[in-house]
């Protein structure tokens, strides 16, 4: 067998490898919380910092340890246990401010659109 | 056993079967806690994600294209056939440059029917009535 009739399946391998670490990559970068309607972080991927609210805004600030400029975020009503939630909405959307890169916004509403508070379960997919 | 007394634990049992039933909010979810069950490792899905403004351009995400039809109505493409996969989609801007404050509505996502590759997304403000929102999208394949 000659260097060249191997130099394909050597460069095979590196772009299997290449394809499969960043495939690990990605997934460690992806992420979610669960989190309760007072803002209490009930279970959370590894790389979730803890997070804050303004109880009574509606208003939920998730931090990630890296940036998220890159990801969608998607996020349902619930809770972190078998209870279940009021009806209402949620929105989700990049930070502002200090750290605004590693955050994820989400909003939650009543039936009736005005901002309250309500637990949820978010994902970030990078 | 007298009168008196079975009354009286009638009345016991009443009230705990009455503090039972009234425990929660909503009572359908009741029962015996449940393990967790360990199944087996299934296959790693593929996802896929997207973050659409109103106005239909894709922001971010690896989509292939995204436009708005007509008025709250999106079609999301990648780079595959999509009709197995499932979506996920929450409304939200892609950015909050602008400070004007998140606005509640409705979502929902289904296959597209002209495009193999899509993802069709209806949005709807508080009264059912279409409206442009953004929105996020995650799909898994």
């Amino acid at each position: 067998m000659t260097f060249k009739s191997l130099l394909p399946l050597c460069t095979g391998s590196v772009l299997l490898l290449s394809g499969l670490s960043a495939q690990a990559a990605s997934a460690v970068r992806d992420g979610f919380a669960v989190m309760n309607a007072d803002g209490t972080l009930v279970r959370s991927s590894s790389n979730v910092n803890p997070s804050k609210h303004l109880a009574g805004s509606g208003i939920y600030q998730v931090f990630f340890d890296h940036s998220l400029s890159k990801c969608a975020f998607v996020a349902s009503l619930g809770s972190g246990d078998a209870t279940p939630p009021l009806q209402g909405f949620v929105t989700v959307e990049p930070g502002t401010g200090a750290g605004q890169h590693t955050m994820i916004v989400v909003n939650t509403f009543d039936v009736s659109g005005q901002p309250a508070d309500f637990g949820f379960h978010a994902i970030a997919r990078c | 056993m007298g009168l008196r007394r079975s009354f009286a634990l009638g009345t016991l049992l009443a009230a705990a079967l009455g503090a039972t039933a009234g425990a929660g909010p909503n009572n359908d979810n009741r029962g015996p806690a449940v393990p967790g069950i360990a199944l087996p490792p299934g296959p790693t899905p593929t996802t896929y994600d997207a973050v659409i403004d109103r106005s239909g351009n894709l922001q971010k995400g690896n989509a292939s294209s995204a436009f708005k039809a007509v008025t709250g109505k999106y079609i999301v493409e990648f780079s595959r056939d999509m009709t197995q996969c499932i979506y996920v989609g929450t409304l939200g801007r892609a950015t909050t440059d602008g400070g004007e404050p998140a606005r509640p509505g409705m979502i929902s996502v289904v296959r597209s029917s002209g495009f193999s590759d899509g993802v069709f997304v209806e949005t709807r403000d508080l009264r059912g009535r279409l409206h442009d929102f953004g929105f996020h999208l995650v799909v898994a394949c």
